[in-house]
């Protein structure tokens, strides 16, 4: 098995280049506006979620979908991440700030914005590996539960740790410490706000090209036996124990990279951001879009996140003589949250599969087959 | 009158069982358990329900840990290793209710029966093989294995099974739920592989069957071996006929 081994004939790096580069400008056009045209901030924040909440959906793809396990805690390693992450950015930029010195700015932020987020997935890796492997040794629900548990330790323990900031939250995460009578050191900060979609569109792209060559390896194949049926995949050869805490842990890093991402959009967490509500509009994304599909995940993500936005436009719908007419529509996006659980309950009834079952754009299946078309074997 | 015809009395042991005490939780399911299934054997387990006859083949492939006792096979001790390791050494398990992966083609099953098997030629031979010993399973490599009849499915089992190349193969209860002609047609199959020298460890409720294809035979009885020798003897031993036989 070899993930990295590109199968998409000897330009796949030139796809990859012009993919950057189109999120690149894409960036620049979103921030700065293209002949006077330009995307407000709000529209620039929820397509930046929405990005961000595909790195969660797709990494939490290869738990609930591929391996059929029952993870209800990524909220947890997402705190974990985005805490960590910040914790480095923001305790850690002396280094980095003495290097703008010599270097010129934007080599340095970048790097310390990875810097960051590899300490975020490293973190959501270790804490995934150690909820994962005492659970996963275990056939069943036990990963539901201990998962749930784990969620709610980390928030609570983040309430009450005062480093980063307790129940008050964590502020100024990019200026670093404040320091009696200096002016905090904005260029980190001012670097993020300009740049965090271009980041956050090569991590979503990363996190689905891992994720599906992950799924479409012979790894990919021992998680669906194990999820089709575990005491079969076991009698097989696989060892189940081991696949399952393997993609536990991927996910756990990935997601603590969204955590990262996250923390580094806002400038600013709280503990309440990660509770298990958000875990479980982790789940709900990925069984929308159906449960072990990618494409399903990143239109779930997608969805879930635009929908209680553009939920609160609704008003926009009606012409003012209709809601002079009547006003109980104006008042339709303060039950925006009512209309958003309707829908979702009728898209369930009517697709309870959810949006893709287990299919894929044969587009986005291309990039991870093998290259003689076979999904790997042995 | 065993079909499989040849003796193997003098055959080194292949897999040994020693006084195997197995609980699941405070109920002890094995009472001390002790079986020998020699090389080119088949040997058949028979017993009722609850007796405790997959605890004894889960427990053989790792599956689940006894709390006493011993599995030795082919020389190596094999107790409480997990059971990927006891597959890799050779035991392929076709487990009770069939045990395929219902939502992948009966290709697929059969190539990760080969999870193992790094040769992709020694995987096309084997794969070769299966369709031969099962014409059935040839005609629907490309359907849903969920979508099979039950003796389709046993077949995709064993094939699935015999993937691995194992030098013994346990299976539990092949012919539960199935046609009497599907079940000869599996037994007929088993024969076959014996003949071509896989030693089998065979759980069955149909006693009558299987003792007829098998070389010996034990009878267990609520975690207890109560009998046990050759397939023929049992099958006309008195109390063998009376409980499990129905005559």
């Amino acid at each position: 098995m070899n993930i990295w081994k590109p199968h998409l004939g000897g330009r796949s790096w030139l796809g990859g280049i012009a993919v950057v580069a189109g999120f690149f400008l894409l960036n620049e056009a979103f921030v700065h506006g293209v002949f006077g045209y330009g995307l407000s901030a709000y529209y620039l924040r929820v397509i930046t979620l929405v990005g961000i909440s595909m790195v969660l959906a797709v990494s939490l793809t290869l738990v609930n979908g591929c391996a059929g396990q029952f993870s209800i805690g990524h909220a947890g390693f997402m705190a974990v991440g985005a805490y960590a992450s910040a914790a480095v950015t923001h305790f850690g930029g002396a280094p980095f700030i003495a290097l703008l010195e010599i270097l010129p700015a934007w080599p340095v932020h970048t790097l310390r914005l990875w810097v960051s987020l590899a300490v975020g997935a490293a973190v959501g890796g270790v804490a995934g590996w150690l909820v994962g492997l005492p659970t996963l040794r275990l056939r069943g629900d036990y990963l539901a539960i201990v998962t749930l548990g784990f969620g709610e330790i980390i928030r609570v323990v983040l309430l009450n740790i005062e480093p980063t900031g307790g129940a008050l939250g964590f502020t100024n995460i990019a200026q670093g410490p404040e320091v009696p009578g200096r002016s905090p050191d904005q260029r980190f900060a001012l670097f993020l706000e300009e740049t965090m979609f271009f980041w956050v569109a090569l991590v979503a792209t990363g996190t689905i090209l891992v994720v599906g060559r992950l799924a479409y390896s012979s790894f990919g194949r021992s998680l669906a036996a194990i999820r089709e049926n575990e005491i079969a995949a076991a009698a097989i050869g696989i060892d189940t124990t081991r696949a399952k805490t393997t993609a536990f842990v991927v996910s756990a890093a990935l997601t603590g990279v969204a955590g990262g991402l996250y923390a580094h959009y806002d400038n600013y967490l709280n503990p309440s951001s990660f509770t298990f509500l958000r875990s479980v509009e982790i789940v709900t994304m990925i069984v929308l879009g159906g449960l072990g599909s990618l494409s399903g995940a990143i239109v779930g993500a997608g969805v879930l996140t635009i929908l209680p936005e553009a939920l609160r436009d609704l008003t926009r719908l009606f012409p003012p003589s209709v809601t002079a007419a009547a006003p109980f529509l104006a008042s339709l996006p303060d039950y925006r949250m009512v209309l958003y659980a309707l829908l979702l309950v009728g898209l369930m009834i009517a697709r309870p599969q959810g949006l893709y079952g287990r299919r894929e754009w044969p587009w986005l299946a291309r990039l991870f087959l093998t290259r003689d078309g076979e999904k790997g074997v042995g | 009158m065993s079909e499989a015809g040849h003796r193997v009395v003098d055959a080194p042991s292949l897999l040994t069982a020693e006084n195997l005490v197995v609980t699941y939780g405070a109920i002890e399911a094995l009472h001390g358990v002790s079986l020998t299934v020699r090389k080119g054997e088949v040997v058949t387990l028979i017993g009722a329900n609850g007796a405790g006859k997959t605890t004894t083949l889960k427990t053989i492939v790792g599956l689940l840990r006894p709390k006493y006792g011993r599995v030795i096979f082919d020389g190596v001790d094999v107790t409480g290793r997990p059971t990927h390791e006891i597959v890799g050494r050779g035991v392929a398990l076709a487990p009770e209710g069939r045990g395929i992966f219902p939502d992948m083609t009966v290709l697929e099953n059969l190539e990760l029966g080969a999870y193992r098997q790094p040769d992709r030629i020694q995987f096309r031979r084997d794969l070769e093989q299966v369709c031969t010993l099962f014409p059935r399973v040839k005609e629907r490599l490309k359907q849903r294995a969920g979508t099979l009849s039950g003796g389709e499915q046993q077949m995709v089992a064993i094939g699935r099974a015999l993937m691995s190349r194992p030098s013994l193969l346990l299976l539990d209860e092949p012919s539960l739920g199935l046609a009497p002609l599907v079940t000869q047609t599996i037994f007929d199959a088993l024969s076959e592989l014996n003949r071509a020298g896989l030693t089998i460890l065979l759980v069955e409720q149909n006693a009558h069957l299987a003792l007829a294809r098998s070389h010996r035979g034990y009878v267990l009885e609520t975690g207890r071996l109560v009998m046990s020798g050759d397939a023929n003897a049992l099958a006309q031993d008195a109390r063998v006929r009376e409980a499990y036989l129905g005559q």
